[in-house]
């Protein structure tokens, strides 16, 4: 990967100005640019425990919301558009999270939840899309454990 | 009689027409995170909009010329650009976040994906816009967005603690920081006191040419559709405190904010709801989009509204097309509209000033008001609001970096 990035830097520093400031400022721009699509580094292992613990918690918010929509179900349109913005959600947090550079090691308990998350909201959002889901009442108590796990976590590492 | 009838309606069209994505994204995140306790923040919003509103509605009936067009004759060239171009770029950046929300609310129906909702909302739009009455479009959109009255009937049937409710308004929650309670305390006020409403409400006197004779009917509208508009987000953001805040759930789309009333009412609620939704972001996409046509013309002085024909009015017209074209193309880029609706609720904020200014100014001058020139009363207030949107507008952006858009 980074490769990559100092092969597109090259190329990029051809097409810059030949003013030696504006050019160092607009490489350090780019440059920085380029690495903060790829990672998010955390400072130390404090700051990371707390963005563990705010990934925990909007995981948790997003599966309670699923929670009420599975257990009170309206229309299947209306079900599925919510679903699918949970999963959306979740999905970019996971992203979001999985680019953080761990200092010490990584939260690998949370990583498992915050995927088990996700599966388990795009397992109903194909249901919902489907045959409708099985089993409403099973559902939501899933969702809803995992949800007060994630809490747990979340308040473990504030 | 008539008049009566006029009256009521005009007011209904008012609390219909007063919530618009702003409110309904601002109240129920709000609602959900901070339960009953930024009521205040409301209120403050609806004293404060009913204030101007007022001014504004006085200006244009007594000169018969909206708020812009005497901007630039009172203030010169230079400061009513920076004017027009903050408010502007707000209005068109509201203008994108109400597409984005009548588009969700086919998405909630259909359950096809909001974008490809997105071409043909703009285009009914400027349909409306070019065919309808100015008259019939306000009343049209503002009597179905009345529909958004079920948040509080949802309220009823939810069944929330009473006495919870009342002791979250003087008991923010613990785990919430201060920036972060003032950062949503600041977005709210952007959502009730949004610059396009005050354009709109003025250019709108002209369009229904008021005249002094209709001070009345424009008061009534102000002083009771206004507050009743107000109770309306009170409702959302009360529903959210009741449904999400226990369970510590934030709606991050439209599809959530209208979940409570879909747990209290069931389906039919849930349909009336999307009802009131579509009426009330599509109403609001026609009133940005006009403003963005008001503002422009009347700051450069061509000639505007929908009293005159087309023809007569190319340049307004063409504002009105290309602003929608622009909102459209932004929505298009696949940006969320609850996060456009975030960020221009805090632009809004900062620019309030330079909105209302203006507004207080001109209802000052004896010149353009005559007897009509505010009283001692308008003037406390309105030095008050203007003292607090300055110290918004100057907390609004380091706010939202500091607390990482409420975060």
């Amino acid at each position: 990967m980074s490769g990559v990035i100092n092969e597109a830097l090259v190329l990029l520093r051809a097409c810059l100005p030949a003013r030696p400031l504006l050019r160092a400022l607009l490489t350090a721009l780019l440059t920085g640019l380029l690495t903060a699509g790829c990672v998010s580094p955390a400072w130390d292992q404090h700051d990371y425990d707390l963005k563990a613990g705010a990934t925990a918690e909007t995981v948790a918010a997003n599966l309670e919301m699923a929670r009420l929509v599975v257990a009170h179900p309206h229309t299947a349109a209306y079900d599925k558009t919510v679903l699918t913005d949970v999963v959306d959600t979740l999905s970019s947090v996971n992203a979001q999270f999985g680019g953080i550079q761990p200092p010490v090691e990584p939260a690998g308990d949370l990583t498992d939840m915050t995927r088990q998350a996700e599966d388990m909201v795009q397992d109903l959002l194909f249901d919902q899309r489907g045959p409708g889901i099985d089993d409403r009442a099973k559902a939501a108590a899933g969702l809803e454990d995992l949800a007060k796990r994630l809490r747990a976590y979340a308040e473990a590492h504030q | 009689m008539k008049r009566m009838l006029a009256v009521t309606l005009g007011i209904l069209t008012a609390i219909g027409g007063f919530v618009d994505i702003g409110d309904l994204v601002a109240n129920a995140v709000v609602g959900s995170r901070f339960g009953m306790s930024l009521a205040w923040v409301v209120i403050v919003g609806v004293i404060g909009i009913c204030v101007f509103a007022e001014m504004s509605g006085r200006i244009a009936a007594v000169s018969q010329r909206p708020v812009f067009d005497l901007v630039r004759e009172r203030l010169g060239p230079r400061t009513g650009l920076v004017n027009l171009v903050a408010s502007f770029a707000v209005n068109l950046l509201t203008l994108a976040a109400e597409i984005g929300g009548a588009a969700v609310a086919f998405e909630l129906v259909t359950g096809i994906n909001y974008l490809l909702w997105v071409p043909l909302v703009a285009l009914m739009a400027w349909l409306v816009m070019w065919r309808v009455k100015f008259e019939s479009m306000e009343r049209v959109f503002g009597l179905m967005g009345l529909a958004l009255i079920v948040f509080a009937v949802a309220l009823w049937k939810l069944g929330p603690s009473w006495g919870e409710l009342a002791h979250q308004v003087v008991h923010p929650p613990s785990d919430e920081g201060v920036p972060t309670y003032l950062y949503y305390a600041i977005a709210l006020l952007g959502a009730a006191m949004t610059p396009y409403e005050v354009f709109f409400f003025s250019s709108g006197g002209v369009e229904e040419r008021w005249t002094r004779k209709d001070l009345a009917t424009s008061r009534a509208n102000v002083f009771v559709g206004f507050p009743l508009g107000g109770f309306l987000s009170l409702a959302i953001a009360a529903c959210a405190a009741t449904v999400f805040l226990p369970v510590k759930a934030v709606p991050e789309s439209l599809a959530q904010v209208v979940l409570p009333v879909g747990l209290g009412l069931g389906t039919i609620g849930l349909i009336v709801v999307i009802i009131g939704v579509f009426a009330a972001t599509f109403g609001a996409t026609l009133e940005t989009a006009l403003s963005a046509g008001y503002s422009l013309s009347q700051y450069f002085g061509w000639q505007w509204g929908k009293f005159v024909r087309p023809l007569e009015a190319a340049r307004f017209h063409a504002t009105v097309l290309v602003s929608m074209i622009l909102a459209t193309a932004l929505i298009l880029t696949t940006i969320d509209p609850v996060m456009v609706t975030e960020y221009s609720l805090v632009f809004s904020a900062a620019a309030l000033p330079l909105t209302y200014l203006p507004v207080l100014m001109i209802a000052n001058d004896p010149d353009y008001m005559g007897d009509k020139v505010n009283g001692r009363m308008s003037n406390t207030l309105g030095t008050f609001y203007m003292i607090l949107l300055i110290v918004v507008s100057i907390a609004a952006i380091p706010l939202m970096l500091a607390t990482k858009a409420g975060q």
